[in-house]
């Protein structure tokens, strides 16, 4: 029997171990360039094995930040049309503004130069950006999305991630992630499967219609059902948040010199960059959350608060939308797309 | 607990080590039944009842059926363990089905019936113990085994937990001494049963819950799809339900030969038959030769006048059709699976092909080609009404293949059927072993890699959304 449990107990081993170096050699780079938004903005299915041999950007003149409305509302190739600069959108669905935080941090300290003489832009509302630069909210994440920070962090952010307000099953999550190569991988590999089999599908068949109206990018989904379900949880979250506004307290002016995006602005201009802000569309249900009297009292605060700081709030009134324009009532629909950054662009440039 | 869980994985080596770390036989049969008792009460404990239920009667009548003389003596205490045994199944399992059968014939005639249904949870695997303890009492009262007075071991043979909820249906002839008699660790036999259990996970994660994916999609919306696509429905359940029961059979072979207990083959190759009683041959042995033990022989078998072998067929198709479920589909199911059995037996071609095909060749003749084609197509056809939820359904699924509608999703599924043509390319080049990935070499590490390999596909390959298997509602 001793035999056997050995034999037993180093298959196991030889197989974990080969799983984790097929998975360190094969799966890894894939897995990072399709996790990491500053090597890839595009889905998941989306690249060609050449593509993971591009270098990783060491500069950027235009670099745009934020959430999966950025993804969709900005189509960064129209601020560099005909030069040679280069421009970044790593709006991502599902990541927080501390990953992004984290991020910058990162690729600034490879590469010192990376934001000099850029203009950076982030979106408004712009999620927890006016939340206080702590480790606790810094390295707070969306529940089932802990992965996205992986392509970011090091030893040091896994010790500062444990200490972070996530829950026990999210650090256990990320912290087996980091460590097993497998382990990350192998959901991966499942929903990478998935894709391609629901890629086919919508292909083949008429009733699986994907929404043309949407550009398949930075975590927006696309498919009809997935859209339907996207719809609904826009209406739970705007409700649950209007609940939640009642009984906050307004923003104070110093509470943002403790904020995220004051530490934006601080290692953004620090390295050589303009921080500009500028509101993506949004849809009427998103909208009512920033028209309440708290809302309104916050942006008075915090207009006034980034008018001391010399930063630029980019007025974009004159990009009219209706709620047709949002077909899963998160993102503007990819037929605004180009409009919205051309005067995007245009306000910013001239 | 599924095998396919990670409590699963925990439970078994635990189960393992305490089983070969005590000595006595004794011992090891009560660790065998608490975790058999742990493992089939995860489902709900109030089932373990009804199984505790069923062992005890059955050991009593077992006993006194050994200390008896006198035949109608014998004769009441094997009805007393019918009448329990069938009882409890009856109950649980056909109480709503003739219900509600009884209750839609009156209405027909205008006589209405107030609703007498209950509120009936079915117990997981009820049908599999109940065979397996009622073959004991039939033995002992046959004299074909003499009653065991270890409790123990009698409670063990019951609830074994690897076959306990899904087969194979053992003979207390064959399992019970195995569980009486001393046992040593057999190295040889662990490993060809490690071997199962990897093959049998292929086939459940791999083969079966995919296939699970595309024929829940086509059997639940049939009235929208073309007639390729229904036929490619038919052929998806064939083998969800091929891969779901005879990998689940394979899990439990395997697991049992880790305490070195052997267990009968369950499925032998069925979809390379030449014919279709060469197919229940090869399909859901166990069960099979349990009817024509317990049933089929006693009423007659094949001797006696075209009559009489008529209805002894139709009637253990029958039975084997509302064993699976109490739906009139099932017993559908059964009929014609005993139409297209009996012109064999009438013409006595139902015992050819003995052998496997191409026993002495790489490759199949193309008349047995034909023939395995043939005998896919007729089980396929039979498959329609086993997975229809009515007959009605069932008879329109077969209209919509027949109506030539166009099918214009045809691209989807060629993952789904590279998965069916890698299953069959790998049963036909093993079909001569025991597992068909028996992998001969003599470098441990190339075995290492082969088997690995298989490991990752399940990891990699297996269906995300994890399918109960098929057989525990029966």
């Amino acid at each position: 029997m001793k035999k056997f449990i050995l034999r037993s107990c180093f298959f196991i081993l030889f197989t974990f171990l080969l799983l984790e170096v097929v998975s360190r050699v094969v799966l890894d780079p894939v897995y990072f360039y399709t996790i990491n938004p500053y090597l890839s903005p595009s889905a998941l299915t989306n690249f060609t094995p050449k593509d993971l041999l591009k270098p990783a950007p060491t500069h950027a003149d235009f670099l745009f930040i934020g959430s999966s409305r950025v993804a969709a509302s900005i189509n960064e190739t129209t601020f560099v049309e005909g030069s040679p600069q280069t421009s970044i959108n790593v709006g991502r669905g599902y990541t927080t503004a501390g990953t992004h935080l984290i991020a910058l941090q990162k690729i600034i300290k490879n590469n010192p130069n990376f934001l000099k003489d850029a203009k950076v832009f982030i979106e408004l509302p712009g999620g927890v950006i006016y939340e206080e630069d702590s480790i606790k909210s810094k390295y707070e994440v969306f529940e089932s999305m802990p992965h996205l920070l992986l392509p970011h962090i090091d030893q040091h952010d896994v010790s500062s991630f444990l200490a972070s307000n996530n829950s026990n099953k999210v650090k256990r999550e990320l912290c087996l992630s980091y460590i097993f190569s497998s382990y990350r991988t192998f959901p991966f590999v499942k929903e990478y499967k998935e894709r391609i089999i629901n890629k086919i599908i919508t292909k083949f068949d008429t009733k699986k219609e994907t929404s043309h109206s949407l550009e398949d990018t930075g975590g927006i989904k696309t498919g009809k059902e997935e859209i339907d379900a996207v719809k609904q949880m826009a209406v739970n979250i705007a409700q649950r948040q209007l609940k939640e506004q009642k009984g906050k307290q307004p923003l104070t002016s110093l509470a943002l010199d403790r904020s995220m995006i004051a530490c934006f602005h601080k290692l953004i201009v620090s390295n050589g960059g303009e921080l500009i802000l500028f509101p993506v569309p949004l849809h009427s249900i998103q909208q009512q959350l920033y028209s309440t009297p708290l809302s309104l009292t916050n942006k008075e605060v915090f207009s006034k608060w980034c008018q001391n700081k010399q930063i630029e709030i980019v007025n974009m009134n004159e990009f009219k939308t209706s709620d047709d324009d949002f077909p899963d009532y998160w993102h503007l629909g990819k037929h605004r797309k180009d409009e919205f950054s051309q005067i995007l662009k245009e306000k910013v440039l001239n | 607990m599924l095998f396919n869980s990670i409590s699963f994985l925990i439970f078994l080596p635990i189960v393992f080590l305490l089983f070969w770390v005590v000595k006595k036989t004794s011992v090891r049969n009560v660790i065998l039944i608490i975790a058999s008792y742990y493992f089939y009460g995860s489902w709900d404990w109030r089932f373990l009842f009804l199984i505790f239920a069923s062992s005890l009667v059955d050991f009593l009548i077992g006993l006194a059926l050994n200390n008896s003389d006198d035949a109608r003596n014998k004769k009441w205490l094997l009805s007393i363990s019918m009448i329990v045994n069938l009882g409890m199944l009856g109950f649980f399992k056909y109480y709503n089905f003739f219900i509600t059968s009884l209750s839609e014939g009156l209405n027909n005639v205008g006589l209405e019936l107030n609703n007498l249904t209950l509120q009936i949870i079915l117990p997981v695997g009820i049908s599999f113990y109940t065979f397996q303890t009622m073959s004991y009492t039939i033995d002992v009262y046959n004299n074909k085994i003499k009653a065991t007075r270890d409790p123990l071991a009698f409670f063990a043979y019951v609830s074994f937990f690897p076959q306990l909820v899904a087969g194979p249906i053992e003979r207390a002839t064959h399992l019970l001494p195995q569980f009486i008699q001393p046992r040593k660790f057999n190295y040889s036999q662990a490993i060809s049963g490690s071997k199962l259990i990897l093959w049998g996970f292929f086939k459940k994660m791999v083969i079966a819950d995919n296939c699970a994916i595309m024929a829940n999609e086509i059997f639940n919306n049939y009235e929208q799809k073309g007639s390729v696509t229904l036929v490619l429905g038919a052929i998806f359940f064939a083998f969800q339900i091929y891969g779901d029961f005879s990998g689940y059979s394979d899990i439990a072979i395997g697991v049992s030969r880790w305490f070195n207990i052997s267990l009968m083959k369950n499925f032998s190759l069925p979809y390379f038959s030449r014919n279709i009683g060469e197919f229940w041959r090869r399909w859901h042995i166990s069960l099979n030769t349990w009817f024509r033990d317990y049933i089929y022989i006693p009423l007659g078998g094949s001797r006696g006048s075209q009559f009489i072998i008529i209805r002894n067929i139709l009637a253990i198709f029958l039975i084997s059709g509302l064993w699976h479920g109490a739906n009139w589909t099932y017993v559908l199911w059964g009929l014609i699976n005993a139409l297209f059995f009996l012109p064999l037996l009438l013409r006595g071609t139902n015992k050819k092909h003995q052998d496997i095909v191409a026993h002495n060749s790489l490759f199949p003749s193309i008349k047995d080609l034909l023939a395995i084609k043939t005998t896919f197509i007729i089980t396929c056809f039979a498959w329609i009404f086993f997975r229809s939820p009515t007959v009605n359904d069932a008879f329109r699924y077969i209209g919509g293949i027949a109506s030539f509608k166009p099918s214009i999703n045809l691209a989807q599924f060629a993952p789904y059927l590279f998965g069916i043509i890698l299953l069959m390319m790998i049963e036909w080049i093993g079909r001569k072993k025991d597992c068909p990935i028996d992998f001969n070499s003599d470098s441990l590490l190339l075995k290492y890699v082969f088997y690995a390999s298989f490991v990752f596909v399940i990891i990699f390959f297996g269906a995300t959304e994890k399918q109960s298997f098929i057989y525990f509602q029966f």
